[in-house]
């Protein structure tokens, strides 16, 4: 048997055990140097969301190990492949091999509950969040509560401690458009001030602050003014430093539970 | 009224009506006929009528319908989904288990919710969904993944999500929920997976399941006896199609599915109930009042999935609480829907399987139209004389519009195996493109049986029906013409080309005050009005 025929059969058994890896849905690509190549491209394409050291941003904190749309190797690599609808999360066009060394760094980012600092009391964040904040005048959590606001149901899912804290305080520094102020004037006088839902070259959707919809036609429009600023107010100055982190606690630990046959 | 006092209670009307969104009470629904300005459940009322009060539209004028918008869906799925509108907003699925809000006027949403789905889904005929319900400010979404879930009706929001079964096993769930009081009433799919169905109800608030219907009973229950061994555990009779309410009689009228697997009854021999039955049920409790099972032992796939019609009529001579059923076997039932007397049995479709109904409506089969291994051709095939597909009854012209269906199919049987979530049916069907099929909308007598017209379609249809107090019946066909037909003599007034298979019933309402027209087409929705 020449060189070439056992070079063969080494590749051959070489890519299928990869393709049984892969079938199985383990990740077929966990060496230090795979971690390491991870690590760079999540640098380059996920820090933005996720934070540099994992702890989310815009997106979630990856560093607690648990992930809502999958946390198998399978899992995590379709969400990173293919993205998740409507969440936020892109689709990354990477080769497999790349996708597979991200989620290898992603792996080595998990931290134990203990490891995750979350200053603050949750209990005592509730209360706040019900009382003295009336943060429920604008947000929902499972049904209850106003709409102007993000629904904070799977906020801990969404969110880390970081990017809840600096809504609290500062809820202009990030702001979804979605959230935006928008003011409207009609040609017959009527203001309407609210929330954007959709818009194209000839209507716009919005929530007013009534909660009501609408669906105006542009031409019946005298003005439409968005503002690059968020209806919420900041809370600078309304809590104290530990009443913050009571609140940022109670909303981290808010996680919507799937409910499995 | 004073002229200024109208005016400024037209503008508080009309704002709220724009803007709207008050709640959906279970006496809004009872009473849902009498504001055809909307339509919230899936068949426009309890009763499973799918028609409308709404006259501006009529067989004066429907030539002049425009098209107004169109709403593209983001899938290659049959669209089969039945709009709800509610107080100037419009509540739509997008297959496989995707929900939207949007504004009748333009067709542009308010907002969309987009369920994220495990990577196996097991369904027979497409990832596809027929609608919502919508109670309180609450709608309601059966997905595919088997789950029922609670949205905000003004946001999209989740509030609850339960699961009602495990679609690894080969559950989901395409139907459009039923609300009824303080309920949720939510039927299975996966006859072709060997499931054991069942009809839920949940607590509308909580998610909190209030009762369960097992359309398969399990020892020790009545009908456990017509299932051999334990081919019952994977007995199928799902219950994929939206029932109907009588809520003077507080009972739930429901059509199950085929028995699994659908071509082999060698390894499920018995009766099989309740499979292809009307399942007639305690809406509290979730009981078995009483029942009629259309095709015992049924080797031919014939779901009594099929929209119950309840009519309070005359029957010969005398008031009676009917219960109207075209069923997929090619015969046309009349029940008193208060104590299951058969009133009237009769052929509908052609039929080739049957030389009669004895007097309880127990059929006598043909042995050669069986399933064989050579292949046995039968009318009605395997989709029936009637499928899922909306009937509807007009009050004004005292009429059922039904689509009748003429296509044969060639069954095979073979042997089968039961693996959980493989597919379960025994061997196969195929079509008979040589055998001369047709299909036809029918406008018939519901006491009798009486044709009193017919429209000839090109080939079998998929699409339900609507009539209206416009005398108009609008539904669609499967090369994608949309069009409109005189309620009293079937002639046709209107049609228009959307180049999409029709899959779906139509809906009309008013918006800002005008009537329109809604129908699914290919992948996405059509409404139509006039200028």
């Amino acid at each position: 048997m020449g060189t070439k025929w056992i070079t063969g059969f080494i590749v051959a058994c070489a890519a299928l055990t990869l393709w049984a890896q892969q079938e199985e849905g383990r990740n077929p690509y966990t060496s230090a140097e795979d971690v390491a190549a991870g690590a760079d491209l999540f640098g380059k394409r996920c820090a933005l969301c996720h934070g540099a050291d994992g702890s989310g941003g815009t997106g979630p904190d990856l560093r607690r190990g648990q992930f809502r749309h999958g946390g198998s190797d399978a899992g995590l690599f379709r969400s990173i492949r293919f993205g998740i609808s409507d969440s936020g999360m892109p689709r990354l066009g990477m080769p497999d091999e790349r996708v597979w060394q991200v989620v290898a760094h992603v792996r080595s980012l998990s931290r134990s509950a203990k490891e995750i600092d979350v200053p603050g009391n949750a209990v005592q964040g509730k209360q706040l969040y019900l009382g003295k904040g009336d943060c429920s005048r604008c947000h929902t959590i499972n049904g209850v509560g106003g709409r102007l606001g993000p629904d904070l149901s799977d906020i801990g899912w969404l969110r880390s401690t970081r990017h809840i804290k600096s809504s609290i305080i500062d809820p202009d520094q990030d702001i979804d458009r979605r959230y935006l102020s928008l003011h409207i004037l009609k040609k017959d006088g009527q203001a309407i001030q609210g929330v954007p839902l959709n818009e194209d070259s000839y209507s716009i959707q919005l929530m007013d602050l009534q909660e009501n919809l609408h669906s105006l036609w542009k031409r019946d429009l005298d003005e439409i003014r968005q503002e690059e600023r968020s209806w919420m107010p900041s809370y600078q100055g309304t809590f104290s430093d530990s009443e913050v982190d009571d609140l940022v606690s109670y909303l981290y630990s808010l996680r919507r539970k799937t409910d499995q046959p | 009224m004073k002229p200024l006092v109208s005016i400024a209670l037209l503008i508080l009307i009309l704002s709220f009506s724009a803007s709207g969104l008050a709640q959906v009470t279970y006496q809004r629904i009872l009473h849902a006929e009498q504001e055809p300005e909307n339509w919230l459940t899936y068949s426009g009322t309890y009763d499973g009528h799918r028609y409308s009060r709404l006259d501006q539209i009529n067989r004066g004028n429907v030539q002049n319908l425009k098209l107004k918008w169109v709403f593209q869906m983001r899938t290659l799925e049959k669209v089969e989904t039945t709009p709800l509108v509610v107080d100037g907003v419009m509540y739509l699925t997008e297959p496989p288990s995707n929900a939207f809000a949007l504004d009748p006027g333009t067709g542009r949403t308010y907002w969309s919710y987009v369920r994220n789905l495990p990577e196996v889904i097991k369904t027979c005929c497409g990832r596809v969904n027929r609608g919502l319900a919508i109670l309180g400010e609450r709608l309601y979404l059966g997905t595919v993944d088997a789950h029922l879930v609670a949205l905000d009706s003004k946001t999209g929001s989740p509030i609850w999500d339960v699961a009602v079964a495990d679609p690894k096993a080969g559950y989901s769930i395409t139907v459009a929920p039923l609300a009824v009081k303080d309920k949720i009433i939510v039927g299975i799919s996966g006859g072709e997976f060997g499931i054991r169905g069942f009809l839920d109800a949940y607590d509308a608030e909580t998610g909190k399941r209030a009762w369960r219907f097992y359309t398969v009973p399990g020892p020790g229950e009545p009908g456990h006896e017509t299932w051999e061994g334990d081919s019952w555990k994977t007995g199928g009779a799902p219950t994929w199609l939206t029932g109907s309410f009588d809520p003077e009689l507080n009972l739930i009228y429901w059509g199950t599915g085929n028995p699994a697997p659908d071509f082999n009854g060698e390894v499920r021999k018995g009766d099989n109930l309740y499979s292809d039955s009307v399942v007639v049920l305690d809406a509290d409790t979730g009981k078995l009042k009483w029942y009629f099972q259309f095709t015992p032992h049924d080797v031919l796939d014939w779901d009594a999935a099929q929209i119950p019609v309840l009519l309070d009529a005359p029957f010969q001579g005398r008031p009676r609480k009917l219960l109207l059923w075209p069923n997929r076997n090619g015969f046309y039932y009349v029940f008193d829907r208060e104590t299951g007397e058969l009133l009237l049995a009769q052929q509908f479709g052609k039929q080739t399987w049957t030389d009669g109904l004895d007097s309880q409506g127990r059929p006598n089969v043909l042995p050669d139209v069986l399933p064989s291994e050579e292949g046995a051709l039968v009318f009605p095939g395997i989709q029936g004389a009637i499928n899922w597909h909306s009937t509807s009854y007009n009050p004004l012209t005292g009429l059922l519009y039904l689509p009748v269906r003429e296509v044969p199919t060639l069954n095979f049987t073979g042997d089968v195996s039961f693996s959980p979530g493989d597919m379960f049916l025994g061997s196969r069907w195929q079509a008979m493109p040589e055998e001369p099929s047709s299909a036809v909308v029918r406008a018939m007598v519901p006491q009798t049986g009486e044709v009193k017209w017919e429209y000839p379609l090109y080939r079998d249809t998929w699409g339900g029906l609507l009539s209206t107090a416009g005398n108009l019946v609008f539904s669609g066909t499967l090369e994608g013409q949309l069009f409109a037909l005189d309620s009293a003599t079937g002639e046709e007034l209107w049609h228009v080309n959307t180049g999409g298979r029709v899959n779906a019933a139509p809906i009309t309402y008013l918006h800002e005050g005008k009537q329109l027209v809604t129908m699914a087409a290919g992948n996405a929705l059509f409404t139509f009005g006039l200028e």
